[in-house]
């Protein structure tokens, strides 16, 4: 009786083996060329998978990767910042060729970047910046004081005398560099004025009530800059309901499909949008320079594009 | 000046959320004598002995020990006291070891840290010592052991100690007959060497043949004390009763109609080929030790058990018991052993349980049919005399033998063909037998058949019109009663006339 | 003797997991990524044995993620707040007395109120996760680079070989072990996950036990929540989500009956390192995320079922 126990754990065991062992084998040609003892390994810890920004990015690093006959482990660190650490750990020591990083923490990921340093494998951080940026080759992100200059210039091309509040992301770097942007055109623009700007968390939920409240202060309020479409998305519900948004005008950063959407219906004037699967390339390319012996600058910013409802598809 | 008693208790009340389990109990236990405590279910036995352990503290009364008062605010001060208590539930850790279990509370340790070995030491030289050889093992899990050897260490437990008062509640109640009698060797012997032990059972003739003095409970009152002198067994259950109960058995008249069962070479890993039949209007006893598999054999032929091979044929139609639903719909049913684990939904309701296996008659769609579900709760407390002032009060307020009647009472809904009883009786007071056997008269008249499991010879003896004594997983002998007496019957089971059966005889009357 | 039977099946596990490892990856068994195991395993064993504890008294704890973040916050505040010295002086206890409270408030209402642990932790969780995110507006809070011996409880290495944070677990697992199978403690643990009542009617003290047992789980994850700060360089208010389920399976997958009463401070550090070369495995042999999840799924099912099925 025990003996046939033991046997079916080693059978469980064993079988649950194969299946995630085949699994990984029916991902891809690149990734047989990879096991037959050709090409590189690289490796990608995202702090989330759950965000379709992510897994484009994820798909722009992948294509380049291929493209060479290389090899991509993606990570899913699930916000969990000790995960992210462990999963960069297991490819350091496989002998990864470069890793990409999108840090959950951006103090979290230091012992990671100093294991890596250790073995001398180069690290490139995508998306969102780290703390001490020496440790790593290069960082690649979008251009956010453009997408907020964008946000702007589109704004005062409607109307040069708006009278606008902020939602604001305090906390994150990127949104800081977009207001930065933002308020940089509107010195050109004297007629143009900031009432006000508050907290939006970023998000859908957070950005509502805000925006209730806001417009209960300022009736002459006549513009929005949210800094990303999900808090545009909670401004113009704030402006339905308020029945304001036929003469307010919002404009964003992101180029979210959500955002799309919304400036095809007209509530959404523009959107500065951000290009992952760029960033996934350009990010991939620099690994690639890197590794043939070229200099690699240390700041990389991506291009973004303003979407109106003349170019919305 | 008489020398105190080694135990008082005076005046002792306790009360539980205006129910008053306890009204002025006074009592008080000699060193060297066995004390028995008689009463009905509900008559406060329980209670008192808890207050006497530490666990309930009474409002009014005290405690005196060798004269002096003592203060029993928990175990630990109990414990202290020498007061031992076996509890009627055992109250054994199931994954702990015999030792383990023996020793619990009470480990030897220096700076908290045990001592195994010795523990495991002392405990083999206890359970010798005490002739426990069914638990030689003291290193074997409690969980492993059968229910009359847990109890056994629940004895070495109290015996680990010097203890200078022994309460037993309900010892026996899961015994075989043999280590009944070796139990009662352990306590005559205890009694010779000055503990004062309180002893109490259901069972009169352990009474009659183990107290020197007797004490009656009933509703929370003492009733008074006695020296066991000429008591017989009929006066202690009027005294008991507060009423007289003339005849215990009243066997139904036998009416052998056709055969209703036939089970044939069933086996399986609990049944050894087992092989009989069941007659309209009989009551067939499964006479047996403890352990012998008769629940088991109840089990698989209710659909209970797993890999059972063999044939059951109801009426003449063989029939597929592959699970319970199968066993209803061929009118068989079983009423299990344990009430609280197995049968009623303890905190719901009368009508609740009562109604329970009849959801879809009462259910139809989405809707209930209250009206439905409350005519077939009231056929059953009426046709069964349930003694409930209210359908909807749970079940657990019940006197066991009205709970034994909602058990069996419901299934009569649909008429059965054939019913199983499993130890209807265990752990119900003699009033409430009564009505369970009056009951099995019924269910006889009403041409249905009884396959009756008890451990009380006495019982299937009295009740049965046929006997298969069981034993091993196996029949060993099946007959008409006249063919059986409980010596012949005891040789089955324990393969001697002597020891057991004598003292079985003895304790007879 | 005993415990090795029990523990049998679990280190076969064991090996066939590396062997089957070592054929998808290369250089799985190179004592460098072995070490690496032990040391990303660590938090969670450190979590699982107080967990252990606590599911044997037949509770469970599902504060101790929240609870980790909050005593990294904690820490790391105090650490912030003083010179090095003093602040590494005031720190340290200040989040261990953080934790010590936590457990007591746990241990108070399961063993002296009718509400299931289940929900208390639960609530629990949640107040321990506000706290935590009262610190910094809920971002990471920085440790300073000169609080060295802080940043080396995660970083560190002992003879520039071991992992401290691996020190650390194998003197807190030393330190369980004994107290779960060597002392009078452990033993009226086992009795009252195995029958609380029956332990009730023997004297043991099954409220002040059952108090110490939440206390002690929670003291662990503090420590875990020290080590994760100091392996992160940082507290992170909202870390330790979903950490106390990974706890809860390496205990279970390490044969801790859910019902309490059995298991072993082996079983669940055994259970941890399954669960560790599975993380680490199927992330080097290049499986997707998504399938890690799954086969850890099945992986847990499986285990529990053999384990029931060998209790039978």
């Amino acid at each position: 009786m025990k003996k046939s126990i033991r046997g079916l754990n080693v059978l469980v065991f064993g079988l649950l083996l194969v299946t995630g062992v085949s699994c990984s084998k029916s991902s891809g040609p690149a990734q047989e060329k990879a096991e037959a003892g050709k090409g590189k390994l690289f490796a990608v810890s995202f702090q989330t998978m759950n965000n379709p920004f992510f897994v484009e990015l994820n798909e722009g690093i992948k294509k380049v990767i291929e493209e060479h006959g290389d090899r991509l482990i993606t990570m899913d660190a699930q916000f969990n910042s000790l995960k992210q650490k462990n999963d960069i750990s297991d490819a350091i020591l496989q002998g990864a060729a470069a890793i990409f990083i999108n840090p959950v923490n951006w103090e979290g990921v230091t012992g990671s970047l100093k294991q890596a340093q250790r073995k001398a494998i180069p690290v490139i951080i995508v998306d969102a910046p780290v703390r001490d940026a020496s440790l790593v080759l290069c960082q690649v992100a979008s251009d956010n004081l453009e997408a907020g200059r964008l946000a702007a210039q589109a704004l005062a091309e409607v109307n040069p005398k708006a009278k606008i509040v902020i939602l604001h992301l305090h906390a994150n770097k990127a949104c800081i560099d977009r207001v930065a942007g933002f308020k940089e055109v509107l010195e050109k623009y004297p007629e143009m004025q900031i009432l006000d700007i508050q907290e939006g968390k970023g998000s859908t939920e957070g950005a509502r009530p805000v925006m209730v409240d806001l417009l209960g202060r300022f009736d002459e309020l006549d513009a929005v800059f949210p800094i990303n479409d999900p808090s545009a998305l909670g401004v113009i519900s704030a402006l339905e309901s308020g029945g304001r948004l036929d003469d307010v005008t919002v404009v964003t950063v992101d180029g979210s499909a959500e955002g799309i959407a919304a400036i095809k219906a007209g509530k959404l004037h523009s959107t500065s949008a951000q290009s992952p699967t760029t960033i996934g390339r350009i990010a991939a390319e620099k690994a690639y320079e890197h590794l043939a012996g070229k200099a690699v600058e240390k700041d990389i910013k991506i291009p973004v594009e303003l979407i109106t409802k003349a170019n919305a598809e | 000046m008489n020398p105190a008693p080694l135990l008082q208790l005076e005046d002792i009340s306790k009360s539980f959320g205006g129910v008053h389990a306890l009204k002025g109990v006074s009592f008080y236990l000699k060193a060297g004598e066995i004390h028995a405590l008689l009463g009905e279910n509900g008559a406060g036995k329980s209670t008192l002995i808890k207050v006497l352990g530490g666990i309930h503290i009474p409002e009014v009364g005290q405690i005196l020990i060798d004269g002096k008062p003592a203060v029993i605010r928990g175990v630990g001060d109990a414990d202290e006291c020498g007061v031992r208590i076996i509890h009627q539930e055992l109250s054994l850790a199931p994954n702990l070891s015999v030792a383990e279990n023996i020793y619990l509370g009470r480990e030897s340790a220096t700076f908290g840290i045990l001592d195994r070995k010795t523990m495991f030491r002392q405990a083999g030289e206890l359970v010798e010592q005490l002739g426990l050889n069914e638990i030689a093992d003291v290193r074997a899990d409690v969980s492993c052991l059968c229910v009359a050897h847990q109890q056994l260490v629940e004895i070495a437990r109290a015996l680990s100690s010097r203890a200078r008062i022994l309460v037993l509640d309900e010892p026996t109640s899961s015994l075989s007959d043999g280590e009944t009698e070796a139990l009662f060797e352990t306590l005559d012997r205890l009694r010779s060497e000055g503990v004062g032990i309180i002893y109490i059972s259901h069972r009169l003739e352990e009474i009659i043949r183990l107290a020197d003095r007797i004490t009656v409970l009933r509703d929370g009152e003492s009733v008074g004390t006695q020296p066991r002198g000429d008591l017989g067994r009929d006066q202690l259950i009027s005294w008991m009763v507060g009423r007289d109960i003339s005849d215990h058995f009243h066997r139904p008249p036998a009416s052998s109609g056709e055969v209703v069962l036939e089970v044939k070479g069933l086996h399986s890993d609990q049944v050894n080929d087992v092989s009989f039949d069941l007659r309209k209007g009989e009551v067939l006893g499964f006479a047996g030790l403890v352990g012998a598999g008769r629940s088991e054999l109840a089990k698989a032929i209710f659909g209970l058990e797993a890999g059972v091979t063999g044939k059951i044929l109801v009426e003449g139609r063989r029939v597929l018991i592959r699970g319970p639903r199968d066993a209803l719909d061929a009118g068989i049913v079983l009423v299990p052993e344990d009430r609280k684990a197995e049968g009623l939904v303890m905190n719901h309701s009368v009508a609740f349980n009562a109604a329970l296996p009849w959801v879809a008659d009462w259910i139809k769609g989405i809707f209930p049919d209250l009206r439905k579900r409350n005519s077939i709760v009231d056929r059953m407390i009426g046709n069964f005399r349930v003694r409930v002032s209210d359908p909807e009060l749970p079940v657990e307020t019940l006197s066991g033998g009205n709970q034994q009647k909602v058990l069996v009472g419901r299934w009569m809904e649909h008429r059965p063909k054939v019913i199983i009883l499993d130890e209807p009786t265990r752990g119900v007071d003699v009033g409430a037998r009564e009505e369970i056997f009056t009951l099995i008269g019924r269910l006889v008249q009403e041409g249905m058949a009884v396959m009756l499991i008890s451990s009380d010879l006495e019982e299937v003896l009295g009740i049965s019109h046929r006997i298969a004594v069981y034993k091993d997983q196996s029949i060993r002998r099946i007959g008409d009663v006249s063919e059986f007496s409980a010596e012949s019957i005891m040789r089955d089971l324990t393969g001697s006339v002597l020891g057991t059966a004598e003292s079985f005889v003895r304790m007879r009357h | 003797m005993n415990t090795l039977k029990r523990v049998a099946p679990l280190l076969i596990a064991i090996v066939l997991l590396l062997l089957l490892f070592r054929i998808c990856v290369p250089n799985f068994l190179h004592p460098e990524n072995l070490l690496d195991l032990t040391q990303q395993i660590s938090i969670n064993a450190i979590l699982a044995f107080g967990m252990t504890l606590v599911i044997l008294s037949g509770g469970i704890d599902l504060s101790v993620g929240a609870l980790l973040a909050l005593v990294g916050t904690t820490t790391v505040y105090f650490l912030t707040a003083g010179q090095t010295a003093l602040g590494l002086c005031l720190a340290v206890p200040a989040g261990l007395v953080v934790a010590a409270l936590f457990g007591l408030g746990n241990g108070v209402c399961a063993s002296r109120t009718a509400m299931p642990p289940f929900i208390i932790t639960l609530a629990t969780m949640l107040i321990a996760r506000g706290a935590a995110l009262r610190f910094n507006e809920g971002r990471p809070m920085h440790v300073p680079d000169t609080q060295v011996l802080f940043l080396a409880l995660g970083n560190g290495r002992l003879f520039g070989v071991i992992p401290v944070p691996v020190v650390v677990m194998l003197l807190l697992f030393a330190a369980t072990s004994l107290l779960l199978h060597r002392t009078r403690f452990g033993q009226h643990l086992y009795a009252i996950g195995g029958n609380r009542e029956a332990a009730r009617f023997t004297g043991i003290p099954v409220a002040r036990v059952e108090m110490l047992v939440y206390v002690l789980c929670s003291v662990l994850a503090g420590a875990a929540g020290m080590i994760h700060a100091s392996q992160l360089y940082s507290a992170e208010p909202a870390s330790g989500v979903m950490f106390e389920l990974h706890a809860i399976a390496a205990a279970v997958v390490g044969g801790t009956s859910f019902t309490g009463g059995r298991g072993t401070m082996y079983g669940t550090l055994l259970g941890a390192i399954i669960i560790g070369i599975l993380d680490k495995g199927l992330n080097q042999a290049g499986v997707h995320f998504s399938f890690q999840y799954i086969i850890k799924g099945l992986v847990i099912l499986g285990a529990v079922y053999i384990d029931v099925r060998r209790r039978k």
